[in-house]
């Protein structure tokens, strides 16, 4: 389909699904990671993440997307441990404040929510091409749907009447010497633009009314299939994701930094939970491996 | 299927002196093919905005529009949504969304259709239309021709009866206009649409109209069948200024006096066939071959591609332009001629060949579209601030703004803004701004788009003006009849290079298909007529 992305991404099954089964994987996803402190879901979360998102870019992405989490992590974990000074387990004294252990160990933990969340950020953002964004916004407000993707007609729109522009400018001979003629020159440019832009927007709004914009009652047209896989997989996130929202109520991913480290449900309880949530982000990841194989399989030049 | 009925309407707009619809009375029935012209600012697309009540100017209005029995002010948003489908000037700017799909959808959503029903109307739009190829594409990396063909698509999934179209055509090149055309013709052989269409390209659009209306001040001028609006717009030998409009063939046979009057040039041939005509031999004449020396600008062996992996979009380019020389370059879309200008002009630099510059040559290049030159709010300060850059005193560039406007014939609409301006006198005002800059080399990217016939004629005027005083013009177009009658040399583009150069005469007499129709229509008898001017003097010396 040819869309607007915003990055280069191999070809996902998963990205072919109905964007409400897409938006639900997502919401669960990121609300788990965000209302997690267990280290161990969170490094599950960090994990995964990474796993697929290099799978998606291609194996080279690997090392830059990697270093990128650490950093966070990293960062995190210095601007906590040199802040906060509540904890049992001194480390050192800095200028007579206490530089803890915990307060270490809470900002790196912070950090792998932090680079997790960016990481699915990043599949997000190669999953949604534009109109499922504007699918997705018009289910919520009709009106919201179709201004977004009037903004994406506006882009490239304005863009190539700015190079006609700039191209009309110097072929009349202006031309630029130096910081300040050039500055003006460009403010030049941008009001004939802005002036032109509001000039065709009188049309837009015309061939909008000689339409019938306004009427009452608009639906938002889509292209997208309801298919019954979409139907199995959005049931299955919808109850797993009640099962995590259950599993969060009884404490199995709390855990607390402050004095001392503490957890309040059994070690073991947390490691299922995070096998679990492991195994639901790399749904995405198993998907696109079945629909590889099945294309290798299809291959009709043998 | 309902007509339209204009029953004595007039319409005046807020603080104008004048109406611009004075006491119009006409029908028209369902399923006609109606075909309105006349000069820009005559009040054509006033009068094809009072049938549709959404666009309906603002202004003081008297008499009546009937759509069957409804006057049509009265008509519900729904109706007319639904029945009267408007078509716009601009291909870009009447569409709202970003993609083919939903361009086509955007009409049946405002409506409240379910989705299904959208899916299966969408559907067969794309396949009448041709489409499905490009469905899914974003409207941005479509041609202009492509998206004219798509609104005209997305205002047909609304299914309306009647079909309002206002210069659909004035923005595209010749080719993507004659698809338009076509398609249209097809819409009205095949649906039974009404159609009312304005246009300035007459010569396409008279073969397809069963009712021509001639608007003249806001007046109806004449109006019948082609042929009788034609013998019309001639009566007494004294044209009126709208009969340089019509199709070449219809003026050469009306000139000469030859009854019937043809549309097509089969039927033209057919009736010249009656006449004891001579068949002449073809002599070329050898151009008296000029040196580069007295070139004032010349490009040899130019290569250029826009990317390193792009396959190249000049090719070894050589042409030499001379003083006070108008140069006309024919040629497809997208076959480099607007590339060949920027090289021209120094804009983009060519990887290799070189551009030569004889004595102190300045150059400057008339976009195609004026709106890109516009900075200020009145005519005058345009021209003004077109002298900014150059180190003159205030009175001299106020002489100089002066002069301009008297040349470019602009001196009365000195205080309109310049998007106020017709078509026609924003090109007037570009190309004045652009002068301003003293060029003794003027390029020219389709400065005919979106012009009507007498303006034309204006504007040749005035460039035959410029280069009397020596100022050499380089023109790129598409308009067969205007490079024809006007320029010193032409040559066709084609593949990077210009594969032909010559007089317009042997240039013509040697192309086949891309010829004027005089020229089409005659060639059997002297291949050397091209224009109607010459045709006209030729058959009258052999009758």
């Amino acid at each position: 389909m040819d869309t607007i992305s915003f990055n280069k991404f191999r070809y996902s099954e998963f990205s072919s699904l109905h964007p409400l089964v897409i938006a639900a994987f997502f919401l669960v996803g990121c609300s788990v990671v965000m209302v997690c402190s267990s280290p161990v879901v969170l490094l599950t979360a960090f994990f995964s993440g990474l796993l697929y998102l290099t799978y998606l870019k291609g194996i080279s992405s690997f090392f830059p997307q990697a270093l990128s989490g650490v950093c966070i992590i990293f960062v995190m974990a210095v601007i906590n441990g040199f802040f906060t000074h509540d904890g049992n387990t001194v480390l050192f004294y800095l200028n007579a404040n206490r530089i803890t252990l915990e307060g270490f160990l809470f900002g790196a933990n912070a950090g792998a929510m932090l680079s997790s969340v960016v990481y699915l950020m990043q599949i997000l953002s190669a999953m949604l091409t534009s109109d499922k964004i504007i699918y997705l916004f018009g289910r919520v407000v009709p009106s919201v749907g179709l201004l977004i993707s009037m903004v994406f007609r506006s882009i490239p729109l304005l863009r190539d009447r700015f190079f006609q522009i700039h191209s009309a400018q110097r072929g009349i001979g202006k031309t630029t010497h130096g910081f300040f003629s050039n500055i003006r020159l460009r403010t030049k440019e941008f009001s004939i633009l802005t002036a032109w832009s509001l000039e065709s927007s009188i049309e837009t709004s015309d061939s909008m009314a000689a339409r019938g914009y306004g009427l009452k009652g608009r639906t938002s047209f889509h292209l997208f299939r309801f298919s019954s896989r979409d139907k199995y997989l959005l049931a299955f996130f919808l109850v797993v994701g009640i099962l995590f929202a259950a599993g969060i109520a009884c404490g199995f991913t709390t855990v607390y930094f402050y004095p001392d480290f503490r957890m309040i449900a059994p070690f073991h309880m947390q490691l299922l939970f995070a096998a679990g949530f492991g195994a639901f982000l790399l749904t995405p990841f198993i998907i696109d491996l079945i629909g590889d194989r099945k294309w290798k399989k299809f291959d009709l030049m043998g | 299927m309902e007509e339209i009925r204009f029953d004595g309407l007039s319409f005046r707009y807020p603080l104008s002196e004048q109406d611009a619809l004075k006491n119009i009375r006409l029908t028209i029935l369902p399923s006609q093919f109606v075909v309105l012209c006349g000069k820009s600012g005559c009040g054509k697309s006033t009068f094809l905005r009072q049938i549709k009540p959404e666009l309906t100017p603002y202004g003081e209005r008297s008499g009546a529009v009937y759509y069957g029995k409804v006057e049509i002010s009265t008509l519900s948003q729904r109706t007319s949504a639904c029945e009267i489908g408007y078509v716009l000037q601009n291909p870009d700017a009447q569409i709202v969304t970003d993609t083919v799909w939903h361009e086509l959808a955007f009409g049946l959503e405002n409506l409240g259709l379910p989705n299904a029903v959208i899916k299966h109307r969408v559907a067969e739009m794309a396949n009448y239309f041709g489409i499905q190829t490009w469905f899914h594409k974003q409207v941005s990396t479509l041609s202009g021709g492509q998206k004219q063909l798509l609104n005209l698509a997305a205002v047909m999934a609304m299914q309306p009866s009647v079909l309002v179209l206002d210069e659909p055509t004035s923005q595209l090149d010749p080719i993507a206009a004659s698809e338009f055309l076509t398609t249209l013709k097809r819409l009205h052989t095949d649906f039974g649409t009404t159609i009312i269409l304005s246009e300035h390209r007459l010569e396409e659009a008279f073969p397809l109209a069963d009712t021509v209306i001639v608007l003249d001040k806001g007046e109806v001028f004449t109006s019948g069948t082609p042929s009788e609006v034609g013998a019309a717009l001639y009566r007494n030998g004294d044209p009126h200024p709208m009969f340089w409009g019509l199709p070449s063939m219809m003026r050469l046979f009306q000139q000469c006096g030859l009854g019937d009057l043809p549309l097509t040039v089969q039927q033209g041939r057919n009736q010249l066939q009656q006449y004891p005509l001579n068949i002449e031999p073809t002599i070329t004449q050898e151009i008296p071959h000029q040196t580069l020396s007295s070139a004032s600008l010349a490009l040899k062996d130019v290569w250029f591609r826009y990317e390193r992996n792009s396959l190249p979009v000049l090719k070894s380019l050589s042409l030499a332009l001379y003083a006070g020389e108008w140069f006309s370059i024919l040629g497809g879309n997208g076959v480099g001629k607007s590339t060949a200008l920027k090289i021209i002009c120094g804009e983009l630099k060519p990887q290799m060949g070189k551009r030569l510059l004889y004595d102190q040559c300045s150059i400057a290049l008339v976009p195609q579209d004026p709106l890109a030159l516009f900075t200020e709010i009145t005519v005058e300060e345009e021209l003004f601030e077109g002298l900014s850059h150059l180190a003159l005193s205030q009175q001299e560039k106020l002489d100089q703004t002066e002069e301009m406007l008297a040349l470019m014939e602009l001196t009365e609409l000195r205080s309109a803004n310049p998007y106020d301006l017709s078509g026609g006198e924003q090109q007037r005002l570009a190309i004045g701004k652009v002068l301003l800059c003293r060029p003794n080399i003027l390029l020219l990217d389709e400065p005919t788009k979106g012009l009507d016939p007498f303006f034309k004629r204006t504007l040749a005027d005035i460039l035959h003006k410029l280069t009397a005083q020596g100022i050499s013009i380089c023109m790129v177009s598409h308009d067969v009849d205007f490079c024809a009658e006007n320029s010193t040399r032409c040559g066709l583009f084609f593949d990077g290079e210009l594969v032909s150069i010559g007089s317009p005469t042997d240039f013509f007499a040697e192309n086949y298909f891309y010829t004027t129709s005089i020229n089409k229509l005659l060639r059997p008898w002297n291949r050397k007529l091209i224009t109607c001017e010459e045709g006209c003097r030729w058959l009258q010396n052999q009758l």
